[in-house]
């Protein structure tokens, strides 16, 4: 018996009474040989992925439009964003190290299972379960912006925790979802938050969103596919520009006048909404011509209103060393349009004022 | 010169030895894990004939030591040459006899984990079949073509090929691809209209809408390299074009991770259309053929599939602690007539042909109703052929212990009686 072993870097051959002895290292060496080789092989057609990549976002239901919510932020309290589950949470920081956390968390099919929910609290901090009559008697009324909703306290010692937990929550079943207000952490910092938390339930306000914020928004098929989609702008271009190809997620592109050698390039982008709002829009227009980015307090002295008519449109102009941006962001029909002339300071200049009616007419 | 090397090879001082070495790399593999990761430590220290330097509590320390494989290998020949040359056929040398064929049991079978078990994983949403799995960690260079109108023939360069770099060709494949540039792992950023990118990598295809960016290879068990890969394609006509080939195009999970990340920035739809263009199909024809080409994780097809019937995701009430993880599969195989539901969750994995299909991670629910996505389940899927040999050498080295602690107490108590 004769073992040959091949691949592109190596091969061995082995023969004689030494084989058995030798026949692990040389399985061993398969492995060694670290190299694989070029698989060919047929299969059936992928049917599914098939259907994906014919429609951009068929397998997606459209999600299910929640209200926006509103508060008033009590003093000492920090704001931490979403979390997975959470629209909203917030930190705030006792004597020492000891801290609490607040949670907005909407949750569907629950209305109606309110001893169940208290038992599921009771479990998390150790606490044995109520029957359906004690779990109840464990709500007291609260008023949750200017809806009623009941409130219930329990505190335990949860497993694996030396110190003891107290929660807090408070909860309105609403047609949309049940919503859950939730203030948990440290016992002392729960109990002297308590009055805080109560007096924020009230100022919260959960406002209908509207549908168009799942639906597709019109100029995104504009801003998706460019110019090639067919989607052109009834806009007046000032005469002295240029027209050039549009880039990736631009509807156009103009070239102003070369001064001197000095260019400069206006583009425009429609998003669906604000990407971030004006302070991180900014902040990113002054990185691209190397200036150093700035605060909110700041912000409000590089920004000027655009268009009296259009409250919300705004228009930057900012200078670095040897290049100059305007930028103008317009809010229209839901949508937030995005001018931006860019270049040298000598092209830029003698176009701002072309470039503010530009972004100021209706396209 | 025999008689010397089966002396080396059967003596008790080389196993001695050999010992000493294998706790001194267990000892100095672990502490590397800090340094190198998980993954690499593993492949480096245990994986490898020979370890070239050595990184210890940051430090890298120029000292050769002998790999798992070759200490491992040693172990088995010293333990076999041992036994051949002291071999006694008497029933009072039964019991370590047998242990030693335990303890050489377990020493193969590891060796055999080793080559031959594979783990892949099998992502898929409600109403989706599958037949392959794909490797969380690989990647493959795949080329695919219509062979007839049911079935697809593909052309797998792997990952480590790619990354030899250079010209690569196949007989099954009319074209051939020059690798420019590879990255082992790689970032996407996409060439937002309101930034200043520098030239894109390419104009074709996916370069056409992002940049890819190489990062340094990360060796933490959070991240994941994602590879990217400049090539040149070319066919017996002409050139075909430079094409950027990314990880970050064809692999579900980091396409997921994107989608999730730009629809916090920018919201839903828009996050949607971005995804929709960095994972857009690239493809060429050579001689009227499409050939459409993806940097995809590397997949092992099965010849059953599983489709999956629903996904249950039940979390406690206000938190995000999992209740339960549940898929409800069919099973279906043409080829022995089956066609079978099963339910695959924690601690209850299904095991079928050769493979065992564990429940690994899910998006369902709560999580999955409020972002708008179609519940999905991923199984973690274990071939591995020698997952007995563990419990066979136990068994037959704690069997040999017994006997040969019973053949020296039945001696002694027979030696006190005759006393």
């Amino acid at each position: 018996m004769n073992f040959v072993l091949w691949c592109r870097r190596c091969s061995l051959s082995v023969n004689g009474p030494a084989k058995s002895l030798l026949l692990v290292a040389v399985v061993a060496t398969v492995a060694g040989c670290g190299r694989e080789d070029i698989q060919v092989y047929t299969v059936p057609k992928e049917q599914v992925k098939a259907a994906v990549a014919q429609s951009p976002v068929p397998s997606m239901t459209p999600p299910k439009p929640r209200p926006q919510v509103t508060w008033t932020l009590p003093k000492g309290w920090q704001e931490t964003g979403a979390g997975q589950m959470s629209v909203a949470s917030f930190s705030i920081q006792g004597e020492g190290n000891t801290e609490a956390q607040v949670t907005i968390t909407p949750l569907t099919q629950l209305a109606g299972r309110d001893a169940e929910i208290v038992n599921m609290w009771r479990e998390q901090v150790g606490l044995e379960a109520l029957n359906r009559e004690e779990a109840l008697k464990q709500f007291e009324k609260v008023e949750v912006g200017g809806e009623p909703g009941n409130l219930f306290q329990i505190e335990g010692k949860p497993d694996g925790q030396s110190a003891p937990a107290r929660i807090i929550t408070a909860m309105v079943h609403r047609p949309d979802a049940s919503w859950f207000y939730k203030l948990s952490g440290d016992g002392e910092v729960v109990a002297a938050q308590k009055p805080v938390f109560i007096e924020f339930l009230k100022s919260v306000r959960l406002k209908e969103a509207p549908m168009a914020a799942s639906a597709p928004v019109p100029v995104d098929a504009g801003a998706d596919a460019g110019p090639a989609s067919g989607f052109k702008p009834n806009w007046t271009v000032p005469a002295q520009w240029k027209e050039q190809a549009a880039g990736q997620m631009q509807i156009a592109r103009f070239a102003v006048p070369e001064r001197s050698g000095a260019k400069a390039e206006v583009s425009v982008s429609v998003f669906p909404n604000d990407t971030g709002g004006t302070l991180a829009n900014v902040n990113r227009w002054r990185r691209q011509i190397g200036l150093p980015e700035v605060n909110e307090s700041e912000l409000s002295s590089l920004v000027t209103p655009l268009d009296p008519a259009n409250p919300g449109a705004i228009l930057v102009d900012m200078t670095s060393s040897s290049k100059k941006m305007l930028g103008a962001v317009v809010p229209r029909n839901g949508s937030y349009w995005f001018y931006k002339l860019q270049g040298d300071t000598g092209a830029v200049a003698p176009e701002k004022e072309a470039f503010v009616a530009f972004a100021k007419s209706k396209p | 010169m025999l008689a010397r090397l089966v002396k080396i090879f059967s003596s008790l001082r080389l196993t001695v030895v050999l010992l000493a070495l294998g706790i001194i790399l267990v000892f100095i593999g672990t502490i590397a894990q800090a340094d190198e990761g998980l993954y690499q430590a593993q492949e480096r220290y245990f994986k490898h004939w020979w370890v070239w330097g050595i990184t210890m509590f940051g430090y890298k320390i120029p000292l050769p030591l002998p790999g798992g494989y070759l200490i491992g290998t040693l172990l088995i020949v010293n333990l076999i040459a041992a036994h051949i040359k002291r071999f006694q056929l008497t029933t009072k040398k039964l019991g370590i006899q047998l242990t030693h064929i335990g303890i050489i049991l377990l020493l193969v079978g590891q060796l055999t984990t080793d080559l031959f078990s594979r783990e892949t994983q099998l992502r898929f949403s409600e109403g989706e079949a599958k037949s392959w799995s794909e490797s969380s960690m690989d990647y493959e260079l795949a080329f695919v073509t219509d062979a007839d109108p049911n079935s697809e023939k593909v052309v797998a360069v792997p990952q480590s090929v790619v990354a030899g770099g250079g010209e690569i060709k196949s007989p099954d494949l009319p074209l051939t691809l020059r690798v420019k540039e590879y990255w082992r792992n790689s970032e996407p950023l996409f060439r937002a209209p309101m930034q200043t990118n520098a030239p894109p990598l390419t104009m074709n295809g996916v370069a056409s809408s992002f940049d890819f960016r190489q990062l340094p290879v990360t060796h933490t068990m959070e991240d994941k390299n994602v590879p990217t890969a400049v090539i040149e394609l070319a066919s017996g006509s002409g050139p075909l074009g430079t094409w950027v080939v990314s990880g970050w195009s064809a692999d579900d999970i980091m396409l997921s991770a994107v989608r999730g990340s730009y629809a916090r920035q920018m919201g839903r739809e828009m996050a949607e259309t971005l995804v929709t263009r960095l994972s857009q199909k690239q493809s060429v024809e050579v001689a009227g053929k499409q050939y459409s080409f993806a940097f995809r994780p590397t997949r092992a097809y099965k010849p059953f599939s599983l489709t999956l019937l629903k996904a249950t995701h039940s979390v406690y009430p206000g938190t995000d602690i999992p209740k339960d993880f549940r898929s409800r599969v069919r099973v279906q195989n043409p080829a022995k007539g089956e066609d079978r539901e099963v339910d695959v969750y924690m601690n209850s994995p299904l095991r079928y042909a050769g493979l065992t299909f564990y429940q690994y991670q899910m998006a369902a629910g709560e999580m999955a109703a409020q972002s708008g996505d179609i519940p999905s389940s991923t199984l973690q899927v274990v071939r591995n052929p020698s997952w007995l040999t563990p419990y066979a050498g136990c068994v037959i080295v704690a069997a040999g212990m017994v006997i040969q602690f019973m053949i020296h107490l039945v001696g002694f108590i027979s030696r006190r009686k005759a006393a």
